[in-house]
């Protein structure tokens, strides 16, 4: 019923240590990460369990011996397995606000709604999830918005990190306007843009989200379906009817739309320049 | 008179060499749908086909995505020619982009005339894309299932970790480089490489099967055997 954390520390033995001559103030360093993730990990469990349906359990798991820099989502029957990996706990980037916001993203896929990854699925796309970690999930931890941005570069830093991209800059915006929704992982200066959206309480960025009327057929379907399904998340929170007029009101909103009929600058760029 | 004569004669030697553009719907045999792609890609399929004679060349690939519908139109560019026009049909492959898509199965038609179905799984939750692929640029048999990728390694960073081989179950192998990050530094150093790579008996058995090697810049190599030959 209720949502609990479990979190594994997995100790790296001396012995394997001092076999690798750099490996020893490494793992000090990540294991005194681990203690301050973990009890970020604790303060996330005790935040979001309101959020969560009931029947539904959320498991964190730590697993600060693998290298792999990332983080990931699972579900199985009425649990959420939510996992994040050493080189991503032990990233130079890594703090307690950019952890919980990183939390915030995997959450986001288990509660962030339409667009989903497949028409049949539970998970969110990334860039829903990037959505859903700025607005309805991080000002639960973080209200001042100066820390909300920090973390925000920090984690699209990471990302940026990992597959090799320019650093975003909350000075710039991504300009691209695609003409499909982006089902995979938009470019880090867009997921930037779409925390930021998100917790702002702006349409959804076009450099990933097209809005389109299909998304509401997705909803009647899911309605229909048992089981543990995303729009048992949503339904506590939206009725269809209201969920069929905030995707209208996208489509009047729509950037793209503004920038076409009348020649301005795109409301990311726009928003950036009065709030910096 | 004779200079309007003159212009005559040459207006219409002109206009029957040069004839005027006529766009029509090419002549495809053939739909390879590879199999593995989830709803992070950007897909591709392949279409086969024939141009009637060396008068016919390949135009423009239209695709539509409405729904589970995926629509796509191959065209070619009829010269209107009536010199060096032999007969001989003349074979050609067009790797179609689809790009990204919703998890989930979709019905492809090419040119009103091929069918088949894609299916789209969705992609692992990762917060971020740490999967990455090989730069392969070309295909070598070997002999037997023996095959070789060749293409390049960008830095040495990054080094080679598996090659995984999936079927459609009946016309395409997908051929999956998958490579592993060595170290965070990663400084540019262009050089060739060379995996070797053995392919599935089963897919041997068909005589033109396609082979969709995935890269390293999200698109992919393809390259349809011709096995006729060598049995």
């Amino acid at each position: 019923m209720n949502a609990f954390v479990l979190i594994f520390l997995l100790v790296t033995t001396g012995s394997q240590a001092a076999c690798l001559p750099d490996s020893g103030p490494t793992s000090k360093k990540i294991l005194m990460d681990v203690r301050d993730i973990e009890n970020a990990a604790l303060d996330f469990e005790a935040s979001v369990r309101s959020l969560l349906p009931s029947g539904i359990n959320l498991i964190v798991r730590l697993e600060p011996n693998s290298p792999r820099t990332n983080a990931e989502i699972s579900k199985s029957g009425n649990e959420l397995s939510l996992v994040v990996w050493g080189g991503m706990l032990g990233h130079p980037e890594m703090d307690r606000g950019t952890f919980l916001l990183l939390l915030c993203h995997e959450l986001g896929h288990a509660l962030g709604g339409p667009p989903l990854k497949s028409r049949n699925g539970w998970s969110s796309t990334e860039g829903q999830a990037d959505y859903y970690s700025g607005g309805s999930c991080f000002h639960l931890f973080e209200p001042n918005e100066e820390l909300f941005l920090y973390s925000a570069l920090k984690l699209t830093s990471i990302y940026a990190h990992v597959t090799r991209e320019v650093a975003p800059d909350l000075q710039r915006c991504d300009e691209v306007q695609v003409l499909r929704t982006n089902y995979g992982y938009p470019g880090v200066q867009c997921r930037l843009d779409t925390m930021i959206a998100g917790r702002r309480n702006l349409p959804r960025p076009r450099c990933w989200y097209f809005p389109q009327t299909d998304h509401r057929i997705n909803m009647q379907s899911e309605i229909k379906e048992e089981g543990f399904t995303t729009s048992d998340f949503e339904v506590q929170k939206f009725s269809i009817q209201d969920r069929i007029k905030k995707l209208d009101e996208e489509l009047r909103q729509s950037p793209h739309q503004e920038s076409i009929n009348d020649g301005q600058k795109s409301e990311c760029a726009a928003h950036y320049e009065t709030n910096h | 008179m004779k200079q309007i004569l003159f212009a005559s004669l040459m207006m219409m030697s002109i206009s029957s060499v040069y004839a005027q553009l006529d766009v029509t719907a090419a002549q495809v045999k053939h739909l390879y749908v590879p199999t593995g792609f989830d709803s992070n890609d950007s897909i591709e399929v392949v279409v086969t086909g024939n141009l009637p004679n060396p008068c016919y060349s390949r135009n423009t690939v239209s695709v539509d995505v409405k729904d589970d519908l995926i629509n796509i139109h191959v065209s070619v560019l009829k010269r209107e020619e009536k010199l060096n026009c032999p007969a001989m049909q003349v074979p050609f492959k067009e790797v179609v982009s689809v790009g990204n898509l919703q998890g989930g199965e979709y019905n492809i038609n090419v040119n009103g005339v091929l069918n088949d179905t894609l299916k789209v799984a969705e992609a692992e939750s990762g917060a971020v894309d740490d999967h990455l692929y090989a730069a392969i640029d070309n295909l070598e048999h070997k002999g037997g299932d023996n095959y070789v990728l060749h293409g390049w390694r960008y830095s040495t960073c990054i080094d080679i970790d598996k090659v995984e081989v999936i079927s459609n179950g009946k016309d395409t192998l997908s051929v999956l480089p998958i490579m592993k990050l060595l170290s965070d530094f990663c400084p540019m150093k262009l050089t060739p490489v060379a995996y070797p790579v053995k392919l599935g008996a089963r897919l041997m058995k068909m005589s033109q099967p396609l082979i969709h090697v995935r890269t390293m810049d999200g698109k992919s190599f393809n390259s349809v055997l011709d096995l006729r030959e060598r049995r």
